[in-house]
């Protein structure tokens, strides 16, 4: 759990560092297609768990879900309807899914540990 | 081992995201700071206070005004000479803009129809309303509004960011009401022109509008105008 | 998990429900709906315009009060406001652009550009516009200028200046090159407007040689507007609010 907490950091030095800015009219796609990747790396991280991981899913889905979640956003523009809530709504409520059976699995694996002890 | 590899995977995609939610963060904080009900309440209140102050600025400004009128007024009843001199300080006031004025004229409203919003692309830009503003005074326009802002010889039309231009320092975005005092067939005729500028401008998509009005009513201008440098020279002096 | 645990912790969670939500409740939060960065944006914006007006509207009230208060000492000391009305009539008529000004300022000579027209080029990018006039005289303006002419035509708020052939119509009175702009104001400021690098001068007339010359000035003067007359269909505004 530890590489994948090293890399978020790396990657938040990165931006930080980097003069790179997006404009503003477009933050609404960038904050998107940010709760789609938080989501995809944890449904990622659940599979992991379960042992069912499988890379191309995972990075198909991580920038998959993005793009289509900024597309989605976009076409909801063009026509007036805020389809990124339906985005945000989505992946909200998958992440908070998966973020349950993760802490299932952890709070079980702790339980373990201590029964052994 | 499978394991480890899962992890570096992961962790390559979170260096990803760490990039996008930094780079968002510094946008976002940049631009208009935390996105949150307490700003946006926050600012809702500020405009709510600026609101006031500007009703009661206007209220103070009206009761000089009025106070100003009756000391004129009451000179210019004493003898004829006053009531010349007051008739031509009416004259210069209107002609320098810090007077509301009224007559014939037209209207003229100049709208994207929203497109510049979507794109953000100024489709509008501040030389089109300054081409518009100077066919007006070519067909003979006597005083020129632009959304409330009465145009003075010294008003400027600037870009500002994006979409809004600045007319007297304040910032409008479309759409841009002209409204001008002159003759009403005059002015529409020249704009109408072939090849003029309303079908150049009809020609990249903005949509204009002109109406023949009996009577325009054109507002002062509310700011003080700035003489530091222009004196006035005593004449006589050569050039 | 006995059952009667369980309703003890059911019992705390609600108690700290029922806190929180009055506890909000009393607070008495208007509803804001969603906030989006726009909708932040857009405040911001209409704040920056009313925070503007009122710029505007504060110096206009300190000027009506300086105003009101030279005509009490008139009344006082002469018995009628009629002398600093006449200085009234002066300040007015300088605003109005019809009074001979003088101050420092700068001089702007365009010319036509002498270079030979490159091949596959158009002959009228070496000329100057009624365009190119126009957006100097708006810089010139952002930059505080507060008297400009152009060959001796005074700007006024509804000047004009046209193409006309090879020559430039402004307010109907015929120009041709070169053209000598006059602009007085902070001469600091006004030349560097017409240098800057992103100013129209540099980016849109040093490319085919158009000559530009620039000079500040300790003292100029600028002649009175005697055009057209301007009250023909305009009349002052009797009560009622111009809105």
């Amino acid at each position: 759990m530890i590489i994948p907490i090293i890399g978020l950091l790396l990657g938040i030095i990165l931006g930080l560092l980097s003069p790179i800015t997006i404009p503003i009219q477009y933050s609404s796609y960038m904050s998107v297609a940010i709760l789609a990747a938080l989501d995809s790396v944890f449904g990622g991280i659940r599979s992991s768990i379960e042992k069912t991981f499988n890379i191309e899913i995972f990075i198909s889905g991580f920038f998959g879900n993005a793009v289509l979640a900024a597309i989605l956003t976009y076409i909801g523009d063009q026509l007036g309807v805020p389809i990124y809530y339906a985005a945000i709504f989505a992946f909200g409520v998958r992440l908070f899914q998966n973020f349950a059976i993760i802490r299932r699995y952890i709070l079980m694996d702790y339980k373990k540990n201590n029964n052994k002890s | 081992m499978k394991n480890l590899k899962v992890q570096i995977t992961i962790a390559l995609v979170c260096i990803v995201l760490g990039i996008m939610v930094s780079i968002q963060f510094r946008t976002v904080k940049q631009d208009v700071g935390p996105v949150s009900e307490y700003r946006a309440r926050e600012l809702a209140a500020q405009l709510k206070k600026s609101r006031e102050e500007n009703t009661k600025l206007q209220n103070v400004k009206k009761e000089y005004e009025a106070k100003i009128k009756e000391f004129e007024d009451a000179a210019s009843q004493g003898s004829v000479s006053a009531k010349l001199l007051k008739q031509e300080l009416d004259h210069a006031r209107i002609l320098a803009g810090v007077e509301d004025v009224e007559g014939p004229g037209i209207t003229v409203v100049v709208d994207d129809l929203k497109f510049s919003e979507k794109v953000n692309f100024p489709l509008i830009s501040y030389s089109m309303l300054l081409e518009l503003l100077n066919e007006l005074n070519a067909a003979g326009a006597e005083a020129v509004s632009v959304n409330e802002q009465r145009i003075l010889a010294t008003t400027e039309i600037r870009q500002v960011g994006g979409i809004h231009i600045n007319i007297n320092t304040v910032s409008y975005a479309p759409p841009f009401i002209f409204k001008a005092i002159g003759d009403p067939k005059t002015l529409e005729a020249a704009l109408r022109l072939r090849e003029g500028i309303v079908e150049r401008f009809e020609s990249s998509g903005i949509a204009v509008t002109i109406t023949q009005e009996q009577l325009v009513k054109i507002p002062k201008y509310n700011g003080v105008i700035e003489r530091k440098y222009a004196k006035t020279a005593q004449e006589g002096e050569g050039q | 998990m006995n059952r009667k645990v369980y309703i003890y912790y059911l019992f705390i969670l609600a108690a700290v429900i029922g806190f929180i939500t009055t506890v909000q409740f009393k607070a008495n939060i208007t509803y804001q709906g969603i906030v989006t960065i726009p909708k932040l944006l857009d405040l911001q914006q209409e704040i920056a315009n009313i925070e503007a007006e009122n710029k505007q509207l504060n110096d206009s009230i300190s000027e009506q009060a300086l105003k009101l208060a030279l005509y009490k000492a008139g009344v006082e000391s002469t018995g009628s406001a009629f002398g600093s009305m006449q200085n009234e009539l002066e300040k007015a008529r300088n605003y109005s652009n019809y009074n001979r000004v003088q101050g420092p300022g700068v001089i702007i000579t365009l010319n036509d550009s002498q270079q030979e027209v490159a091949e596959g080029e158009d002959v009228a990018w070496y000329l100057i516009h009624d365009i190119d006039i126009l957006e100097i005289v708006n810089e010139l303006r952002s930059a505080g200028a507060e008297a400009i002419s152009i060959n001796g035509e005074r700007v006024t708020s509804t000047t004009s200046i046209r193409c006309g052939g090879p020559t430039i119509n402004i307010d109907g009175k015929r120009h041709a090159v070169p053209f000598i702009i006059k602009a007085i104001g902070d001469p600091k400021a006004l030349e560097a407007s017409a240098v800057a690098p992103e100013s129209y001068i540099e980016l849109y007339m040093g490319y085919t040689g158009i000559q530009v010359e620039i000079q500040k000035v300790e003292k100029l003067i600028i002649d009175g507007y005697y055009g057209r007359n301007k009250l023909l269909y305009q009349r002052k505004a009797e009560g009622g609010e111009a809105k």
